[in-house]
C-alpha cells in the first residue's frame, strides 16, 4: 500500500474524477438530475479538499471556483443546458490532465496548465456573470513557478568550455582545426580565449597554456558537438553547457522515456543531456573514490544543470516505486476471490462431511488422510479469509498528514492520536471509510479545536488532539474520531435547523435528538463558507456511506468538552456471537452485543399494553409474534429478551431463548436485499436457517408501525 | 448472462420440462443449475407470499420463489414429487442464484424453434413477458419461459414489495465470503 499521501490522491483523484464523469453522463440523459448534481458537487468537494490537504494549490483554487459553479447549479441558478454540460465535462478531463500532469512531475501546474485553466474559469465566469457571490475564501498565494534558471545558462547558445592539458602540443594536436570545425555545426557567437600562462621563466614554449571559452549558435544536439572533440578527448577537458531551451527540452525528454530502465546515467544518456563518453568518465571518478553520487558529480564536474539532473532522479524513483509495486501485489478483481471463497465454503462443508462418513467407517488410514484433509481446509479457509482483511492503521496514519496541514492553515496545534490501528476490516470497508473520516476529521479540526488562546482561557492545554480509535466490540467494529474541542453547542444546532426549516421547534428534543439534525442533507453551523468544510455535504455523506455499509454513526458531545462521532460496522467477514431465540418455530439470532437480560414473559403476555413495568422502570417491549406474524405470542415459556436500543432498552418477546451461539452471516442475497430488519441468515449446525435480526432496524421499524409505544 | 433469450441464433432451444398444477412448463437449460428435491423453507417475515423464504444450499443462503403465486394459479399441496429448481438469473448486472418450487420436474426435451409459438396475448393469466414461447408437444402445450424477465427490475420491484429510497449498495459480495462452519 502506498502511504504517500499524493500518490493516494492522485489515485482517489482518478476516482472521483469517474463519477464526476458519471454523474454529468445521467445529467445529459436527463436522469435522476438532482440527485446528480449533487453527487457531482459532492465529489469536487471532496476532491477540492483533498488536492488542499497534499498542498496542490492551484488544483484547489480551480476545483474551488469549480465547485462554486456547481453551487450555483444546485441552487438553480443556473439551468443545465448540454452547453453547460459539456463544459462541465471539459473542466473534468482538465482535472484528469492536471492529475496526470502530477503523476509525471509532482508539480500541479506550469505555464500550458495554467493557461488552460483561465480559458475554463473563464468560461465558467461567463455563466455565472449575472450571479457572482461574494463568495470570498483565502486562498494561499501562488508560488512563482519554481524553475530558476541559473545564470550561466541563462543565454540562448550553447557553451563550451575548452581546458586543454599542458602536453597537448606533444601529441601533435592543434586546438585551431577543431574550433574551425565548430564553426561546420554553426555560427560562433563569442570566442574567449584563456591564457593561464606560468611566469616567463618556467614557461615552456612547448607547452599549451590556453583554453577557449565558445559561445555557439546551432541546432544540433549535445552528442554531435561532443564528436568535434572526439580525438582529443583524453587531452582536454570539454565542458559543453546546453542553452536555456534546451534545459527544458531534456526534462520534458526525461519524463517521456518508456521506464524501463532504473540507473540515473542511462536516463540522462538516452535523453541526450549527456553523452555516453560524459558517463563514462564520470563514472571512473566514481570508481577512483571520490564518494559522491553521480547526479552530485555531473553538476559539479560536467555542468549538467540540477534541473536535468532533478528530472532524472524523479523518473528513477517512480521507475523505482513502480517496480517495488509489482513485486509487492497483485490488484485481483475482487469477484474472482469471492469465487474462489466461495469454492473454499463448499469445500469446508464437504470436509466436514467426509471426516464423519471416515469415522463411520472407521478404517485408520482413510481416518488419517480426511483428518489431513481436513487440517488443509482449515489453514485454506483461515488464509483465504485473510486475503480481504487489512489493518486500518494504513488508513489512519494517512491522517496523520492532513491533521498537521490543516491545522497549520486554521493556525492550530494538533496531535493525533491513533489507538487500535491493528485492527482489522474488509478491504472495501477501508475504502468506503476512506471519505466519512476525511469528512469527520475535517470538522474536528475546522470546528471543534478552537485557537491556542480560546483553549488556554478555557483551561485546556493548547495543542488541540484528535483521537482515532478502532476496536471490536462483540461483532461489531467500532471506529471513533474524538476531539477535545469545543463540543456542540445544542442551541446553536436547533436554532440553525429551525432557520433552515428542518425542524419547527427544538424545545424538548433530547441531545442525542439534536445532534442528529447534523445528518441532514443541506445542514451546515458555520457562519462563513470556508474551503474545507461548511457547506454541509460532510455530514450527510458521512452518514449515507456508513449505511451503505449497514453500519450506524452515532455523536456524542460535551459542551466545551468534547465530540465523538461513533462509526458502528458489523464485522461481516467474521462469525458474530449471536443469541439463539425461537419466535413461532423459527430460529432468529439477535446479536449478543445488544441482548442485556432476559426475562420470564408471563406479565408481558397478561396486557394489552407494549409496555411493562421492570423493577420500577418503563420497559417498552416488541411482541415479536405479533410483528413478524401478525398473532400474539401465546406460550407459557415466553421470555422476554432486553436489549439495548440507543440508549434506552427494549424487551423483545420470544417463544424460547436457546443462548448464545456462533454464527456465521450468509447474505440473503439480491432479492431479500432489501428486507427491512435481517441482516443477513445463518446456517445451524442442523443444517436448518436462522435469521440474524438486525435490532437497530427491527426497532426502528416497530416504532414506524406502531408496535411499541 | 446467456440465458433462454436467443431464439434467433439458434434452431432448438434444450429446456428443462416442469408442472405448476398440471400445466407444463419448460425452462431454457442454460440457466438451470440443479434440481434438488424439497427442502424445509425459511420463511422471512415481512415478505411476500410468494417469497417463500430461504434454503441451505450447501452452505449458502439461496432465496425460493414460488411461481404459481406469482402466475395467480391455486396453491398446490407439497407431494413426493415436489421440487425446488436451482437457477442462476441475472438480478441487477449480477448473476443470482435463485430456487423455483414446482409440482414435478419431468425431462429435458430439444424444443424445435419451428415447433415454437408466440404467447397468444389473451387466454394466459401469466404476464406475457415472462413468455419466451409456447410450444406443442404431444398434444399438451409448454409454456417456456423467459427466466431473466421474471426477475428483471421492474419485477423484482413487485416481489420486494418496498420502494428504494437510495440504492443500498448490496454488501452481499462481502458476506459471501464467510465460509461454512
Amino acid at each position: 500500500m502506498t502511504t504517500d499521501p499524493k500518490d493516494i490522491f492522485i489515485e482517489e483523484g482518478f476516482e472521483l474524477l469517474n463519477i464526476a464523469e458519471e454523474s454529468l453522463l445521467d445529467l445529459e440523459s436527463g436522469e435522476q438530475t438532482t440527485e446528480a448534481v449533487n453527487n457531482l458537487f459532492r465529489v469536487i468537494h471532496t476532491f477540492k479538499g483533498s488536492a488542499g490537504i497534499v498542498g496542490f494549490d492551484y488544483l484547489q483554487s480551480f476545483a474551488h471556483r469549480f465547485e462554486n459553479f456547481l453551487d450555483e447549479i444546485r441552487a438553480e441558478r443556473i439551468y443545465i443546458t448540454s452547453d453547460i454540460i459539456s463544459l462541465l465535462l471539459n473542466c473534468k478531463d482538465y482535472l484528469s490532465q492536471v492529475l496526470n500532469h502530477i503523476k509525471a512531475t509532482g508539480k500541479d501546474y506550469n505555464e500550458e496548465i495554467k493557461q488552460k485553466g483561465e480559458e475554463l474559469l473563464s468560461y465558467l465566469d461567463k455563466y455565472m456573470v449575472c450571479h457572482l457571490e461574494t463568495d470570498e475564501i483565502h486562498l494561499r498565494k501562488e508560488k512563482e513557478p519554481e524553475i530558476e534558471l541559473s545564470e550561466q545558462v541563462s543565454s540562448p547558445y550553447w557553451h563550451i568550455s575548452l581546458r586543454f592539458n599542458e602536453d597537448f602540443f606533444m601529441t601533435g594536436m592543434d586546438p585551431y582545426p577543431f574550433i574551425l570545425y565548430l564553426t561546420k555545426l554553426g555560427k560562433i557567437v563569442s570566442i574567449n580565449t584563456l591564457i593561464n600562462s606560468p611566469s616567463f621563466l618556467e614557461f615552456n614554449p612547448e607547452k599549451c597554456y590556453f583554453g577557449f571559452e565558445i559561445q555557439l549558435d546551432t541546432e544540433l544536439d549535445r552528442k554531435a558537438i561532443s564528436d568535434v572533440f572526439e580525438y582529443i578527448m583524453d587531452d582536454c577537458s570539454v565542458i559543453i553547457i546546453p542553452p536555456k531551451s534546451k534545459i527544458e527540452e531534456y526534462v520534458n525528454l526525461i519524463q517521456e522515456l518508456p521506464e524501463d530502465n532504473e540507473l540515473l546515467g542511462q536516463i540522462l544518456v538516452k535523453s541526450g543531456a549527456i553523452t555516453e563518453r560524459e558517463l563514462e568518465r564520470i563514472l571512473e571518478i566514481q570508481k577512483k573514490g571520490e564518494n559522491k553520487k553521480i547526479g552530485e558529480l555531473l553538476i559539479e564536474k560536467e555542468k549538467v544543470e540540477p534541473q536535468i539532473i532533478q528530472a532524472g532522479l524523479c523518473k528513477q524513483s517512480s521507475i523505482r516505486e513502480k517496480k517495488a509495486l509489482e513485486q509487492k501485489s497483485i490488484r485481483v478483481d475482487a469477484g474472482k476471490l469471492d469465487k474462489v471463497l466461495n469454492i473454499v465454503g463448499e469445500l469446508v462443508t464437504i470436509t466436514s462431511g467426509i471426516m464423519q462418513r471416515a469415522k463411520f467407517i472407521g478404517d485408520a488410514k482413510l481416518d488419517e488422510f480426511s483428518s489431513t484433509l481436513s487440517r488443509l481446509v482449515s489453514d485454506l479457509r483461515d488464509h483465504s479469509m485473510e486475503l480481504r482483511m487489512v489493518p486500518i492503521g494504513d488508513t489512519f496514519s494517512k491522517f496523520k498528514r492532513i491533521v498537521r496541514d490543516l491545522g497549520k492553515e486554521f493556525g492550530k496545534e494538533i496531535e493525533l492520536e491513533i489507538i487500535g490501528g491493528e485492527t482489522e476490516l474488509d478491504k472495501t470497508f477501508v475504502e468506503k471509510l476512506n471519505d466519512p473520516l476525511v469528512h469527520m476529521i475535517r470538522n474536528s479540526i475546522d470546528h471543534g479545536i478552537e485557537k491556542a488562546e480560546e483553549r488556554i482561557q478555557a483551561g485546556k492545554p493548547p495543542k488541540g488532539k484528535i483521537t482515532l480509535k478502532a476496536y471490536n466490540e462483540s461483532g461489531n467494529i467500532v471506529i471513533e474520531v474524538t476531539d477535545d474541542g469545543r463540543g456542540l453547542d445544542r442551541e446553536k444546532i436547533g436554532k440553525k435547523a429551525v432557520e433552515k426549516g428542518l425542524i419547527t421547534s427544538y424545545a424538548g428534543m433530547s441531545d442525542q435528538e439534536i445532534f442528529n439534525l447534523l445528518f441532514l442533507p443541506g445542514f451546515s453551523t458555520a457562519e462563513k463558507v470556508t474551503n474545507i468544510s461548511g457547506r454541509g455535504v460532510g455530514m450527510d455523506v458521512v452518514r449515507r456511506n456508513i449505511e451503505e455499509l449497514k453500519g450506524t454513526v452515532q455523536i456524542f458531545s460535551e459542551k466545551g468538552k468534547f465530540t465523538t462521532v461513533r462509526i458502528k460496522l458489523p464485522l461481516t467477514l467474521a462469525i458474530i456471537d449471536g443469541f439463539l431465540v425461537e419466535v413461532n418455530r423459527e430460529n432468529f439470532v439477535l446479536p449478543l452485543s445488544t441482548v442485556s437480560e432476559c426475562i420470564d414473559a408471563s406479565k408481558a403476555i397478561s396486557t394489552d399494553r407494549h409496555y411493562i413495568n421492570l423493577r420500577g422502570k418503563l420497559l417498552p417491549f416488541i411482541d415479536m409474534n405479533e410483528l413478524f406474524y401478525g398473532k400474539k405470542t401465546n406460550n407459557n415459556n415466553a421470555n422476554i429478551v432486553i436489549v439495548e436500543y440507543g440508549e434506552f432498552p427494549v424487551g423483545l418477546v420470544v417463544d424460547n431463548i436457546h443462548g448464545e451461539i456462533q454464527a456465521v452471516i450468509k447474505s440473503l442475497g439480491e432479492l431479500y436485499k432489501n428486507v427491512e430488519f435481517f441482516s443477513g441468515a445463518s446456517i445451524l449446525g442442523d443444517g436448518s436457517i436462522a435469521l440474524i435480526v438486525d435490532v437497530d432496524r427491527l426497532i426502528k421499524f416497530a416504532q414506524k408501525n406502531c408496535k411499541i409505544c | 448472462m446467456e440465458g433462454g433469450t436467443e431464439l434467433n441464433n439458434t434452431k432448438t432451444i434444450t429446456a428443462l420440462t416442469f408442472t405448476l398444477n398440471e400445466e407444463i412448463f419448460a425452462l431454457d437449460i442454460k440457466s438451470v443449475k440443479e434440481v434438488l428435491d424439497y427442502t424445509k423453507i425459511t420463511k422471512i417475515p415481512q415478505t411476500p407470499d410468494y417469497m417463500l423464504g430461504v434454503i441451505n444450499l450447501r452452505g449458502n443462503v439461496a432465496p425460493v420463489v414460488d411461481l404459481k403465486m406469482k402466475f395467480n394459479m391455486p396453491k398446490s399441496e407439497i407431494t413426493v414429487n415436489t421440487c425446488i429448481i436451482i437457477v442462476e438469473v441475472e438480478i441487477e448486472g449480477k448473476n443470482q442464484i435463485v430456487g423455483i418450487l414446482a409440482d414435478s420436474v419431468k425431462e429435458v426435451f430439444e424444443f424445435d424453434l419451428k415447433n415454437i409459438e408466440e404467447a397468444p396475448k389473451i387466454g394466459l393469466n401469466i404476464d406475457i413477458d415472462f413468455i419466451l414461447g409456447i410450444a406443442k408437444r404431444d398434444e399438451e402445450f409448454v409454456i417456456i419461459l423467459d427466466i431473466n424477465k421474471i426477475f428483471s427490475e421492474k419485477e423484482k420491484e413487485q416481489i420486494i414489495g418496498t420502494e428504494t429510497e437510495t440504492p443500498i449498495e448490496s454488501i452481499s459480495k462481502d458476506i459471501n465470503l464467510e465460509l461454512g462452519e
